[in-house]
């Protein structure tokens, strides 16, 4: 390697990279950084070294929330420390060994020394893991009709599954494929933990278990019982707290040994052939289990998910004509449904007129009926104090996933801009939630994304073109010029992509029907995560006529609405794990 | 090759690779916080593009592709934020990381006895600072230490983990 850095050079360096890697150096060192690297392979080098140091260390907190969950159970290969790294691999592939109820004939059978070094090795491998990364045990490959239990964050196809991670489901299928090569399918309601790539324990609820050829020896494990396959497809269900168990095999043979090797009750073993099923239970306070022959069932299980459906695109609309051919939703107000969360709600300022009306004559773009509002200020009256919405919230996963990337679009047509001269003065289209932290703050911060038009210049642009009011990368409130005038007579198209996760959207404005035009993607103005913003479910017509002061001219702003279509795509069952990914990037 | 023992094939791969890969995208988003977004999309991504997956080809460098335009799409998405490496420091880390892959590898797996060589005090801190949602301040709280000594303690020690990382390698890097 050429160039090689000085003593001083490399700390220089190393100060660097781990200053940018804990986001302790200023926008002058990194524009360093990236000029040595750019200019020094060995510098880049060493910055891909780091960053490989920083991966290993990681590697385990990336599933947070469910490695919180990851309470290491009867199995010692559970709790793989990061620390033991490859080594541990060896080590846990012998615990789990020693794990498969030999333990106590093994030691029997060997001397003492041996038998220390064993507990010795149990010892190491079985330490808590401070730095608990382990490798995925498990992925999921399908799911159907999938409900997910309370405290389980929803998991997507893909998902990898990591020792101790439990999933709990409510309802529905999921299919788990063990890095052993096991199919299981699991079905709700559930608890299920993956334990190992070639071991699970069923909490409550019911499995099916697919081990190829190969992979004999995949186990699982419940409250009371344990099932070892020897090759072959099974179905297990634990059916209550009182650890009431089913095992039927549809085909080969399975091992079945009941008890906790702990207790002072004896283990007891069974092998079970295909065709068999067996019902275990406790037969009195001492845990004693008895396995009784029951019938077997074919429909017992279920033993194949059915075929997915590909998801479609999907669409929420409101153009008062009908919409999705649902009348009664689609009305002015209308009520919930086909998406909609609400009915459109108008909420008045006391000091302005406000009259809406659904018309068809001289229809917006699309034809059809539209929705008229018509705002008013009679001289005389003090000036508003609170702008007029009509808004209707979009319910959060109905048709469209809000979780997910949605688009927004609406048709506007301004009709009357009177005395639209102050700075009060607005007319715009916004999402709105009020986060708890924001409480009482609505007025300034309860959008998330907000076009409108100002009545006066202000510093965010010239007067009368549309303004979208953001945030900048720094997380400060800016507004975007759009250089685009808005005009009484004309009707504007707005499409406003909505990514939640990173907070940001992206505005297109047509007019009268012509070509887009499309912006930068910028922040979203409330603070906080998509989630505690609601993912911003609302579609809101904003106005202010509140211009002046007691005692002046009359102010009116109409306008006409036509077609709000919410566009996503079609709700998911199932979202990133994890939840809301998003780390803050706009405070 | 039938559906299930392409699948297991799958498992098989990922268990083996995912961790290389989330080190690559790591390299090229320099930020844990990414890494792991990236990496859920990755994840997914080669998993449901797996049927096209030749068998027997190079895993690792089909799924670096992918990580690597998942981490572009990301930056392109993100554009309104700051991006540390620009298309051409992507290149080279890139680069870098593929040509020099193994002894990536090796080092990733000299990790684990670097760290039991150690001082217990200083292990114990990594272990602090890596746990779920440990923050340097709340390190900083349980080992009653200011926040400036334990970002001071841990560069020490990442540098102390690199260097016996590096010469677990040094034979390969300069032979």
């Amino acid at each position: 390697m050429s160039n090689r850095l000085s003593s001083e050079e490399m700390a220089e360096l190393r100060r660097l990279i781990q200053g940018l890697y804990d986001g302790r150096i200023t926008s002058d060192e990194r524009a360093r950084l990236k000029q040595w690297m750019r200019q020094s392979e060995e510098a880049s080098w060493i910055y891909v070294q780091y960053m490989n140091l920083y991966a290993g260390l990681h590697w385990d907190t990336a599933q947070e929330s469910e490695l919180e969950q990851a309470v290491p159970k009867g199995a010692a290969g559970a709790s793989r420390s990061a620390i033991l790294g490859f080594l541990g691999d060896v080590f846990q592939q012998g615990t789990n060994f020693l794990s498969r109820s030999l333990v106590l004939s093994l030691l029997l059978a060997v001397g003492l020394p041996f038998m220390l070094f064993l507990i010795l090795i149990l010892h190491v491998a079985r330490q808590p893991a401070p730095v608990a990364r382990a490798m995925p045990v498990a992925k999921i490959t399908q799911m159907h009709e999938c409900v997910w239990g309370e405290g389980s964050a929803p998991l997507p196809v893909g998902a990898d599954l990591f020792p101790g991670q439990r999933i709990r489901l409510s309802g529905g299928l999921v299919e788990i494929v063990f890095a052993d090569g096991t199919n299981v399918i699991v079905q709700g309601p559930s608890t299920f933990e993956t334990n190992t790539r070639g071991e699970g324990f069923l909490h409550i609820g019911s499995l099916v278990a697919n081990v190829p050829k190969g992979a004999e020896g995949f186990t699982i494990r419940t409250p009371t019982a344990t099932v070892v396959d020897l090759g072959t497809e099974f179905g297990v269900a634990v059916e209550d707290e009182k650890d009431t168990l089913e095992v039927q095999v549809f085909q080969g043979k399975v091992a079945l040994k009941t008890g906790v090797e702990d207790a002072d009750r004896k283990p007891s073993h069974h092998h079970l052939v295909a065709g068999r099923a067996v019902r275990v239970e406790s037969a009195d306070r001492q845990g004693k289990m008895v396995v009784r022959e029951v019938a077997f069932s074919a429909d017992r299980f279920v033993r194949r998910l059915p075929a997915p459906t590909k998801p479609v695109k999907a669409a929420i609309i409101a153009d008062f004509s009908g919409g999705e051919g649902n009348a009664q939703v689609d009305q002015f107000p209308g009520t919930a449904g086909s998406g909609w969360a609400t009915g459109w709600n108008v909420e008045k300022a006391k000091e302005l007129k406000c009259i809406t009306s659904i018309e068809q004559a001289n229809p917006l773009l699309g034809g059809g009926k539209y929705l008229r509002v018509l705002l008013q200020r009679e001289s005389g009256v003090a000036r508003a104090r609170k702008a007029i919405t009509v808004e209707r919230r979009l319910a959060l996963t109905d048709r469209v996933d809000l979780t997910k990337p949605y688009v927004v679009s609406s048709n506007l047509r301004i009709d009357v801009l009177n005395r639209f001269t102050e700075s009060r003065d607005r007319l715009g289209i916004c999402s709105r939630n009020i986060p708890q932290s924001e409480a009482g703050r609505e007025g300034q911060l309860s959008t998330g994304w907000y076009i409108c038009v100002v009545g006066k210049g202000n510093k965010f642009g010239k007067s009368g073109s549309w303004i979208f009011f953001a945030r900048n990368r720094k997380g400060q409130a800016i507004g975007v010029d759009s250089r685009i005038p808005a005009r009484e007579g004309n009707t504007y198209s707005f499409r406003i992509l909505v990514d939640p996760s990173a907070r940001q959207w992206t505005p297109s404005i047509a007019v009268n029907g012509g070509k887009w035009t499309k912006f930068k993607p910028m922040g979203m103005r409330t603070r906080g995560t998509a989630k505690e913003n609601g993912y911003w479910p609302f579609l809101r017509l904003h106005c202010w006529a509140g211009g002046g002061n007691k005692g002046e001219d009359v102010g009116e702003v109409g306008f006409s609405v036509d077609s709000g279509l919410p566009r996503g795509k079609r709700l998911r069952l199932v979202r990133y794990w994890g939840g809301e990914a998003y780390r803050g990037n706009n405070g | 090759m039938s559906k299930s023992s392409k699948t297991q094939e799958y498992v098989r791969l990922w268990t083996t690779y995912g961790q290389r890969v989330y080190a690559y995208i790591l390299s090229l988003v320099a930020n844990r916080a990414d890494a792991d977004e990236v990496f859920q999309e990755v994840s997914m991504t080669v998993w449901m593009k797996f049927d096209q997956f030749e068998l027997g080809s190079n895993f690792r460098a089909w799924a670096y592709r992918i990580a690597l335009n998942k981490v572009r799409e990301f930056q392109r998405a993100r554009r309104y934020l700051p991006v540390f490496l620009d298309s051409d420091l992507l290149e080279i880390v890139d680069r870098l990381t593929t040509e020099r892959s193994e002894a990536l590898d090796n080092q990733y797996r000299a990790l684990a006895d670097c760290l039991g060589k150690l001082h217990p005090r200083d292990r114990d801190l990594i272990e602090r600072r890596y746990r779920v949602g440990a923050t340097p301040k709340s390190v900083s709280q349980q080992v009653g230490r200011s926040v400036a000594a334990v970002y001071k303690a841990l560069s020490r020690i990442h540098d102390a983990l690199f260097d016996c990382m590096r010469r677990a390698t040094v034979m390969e890097e300069y032979a």
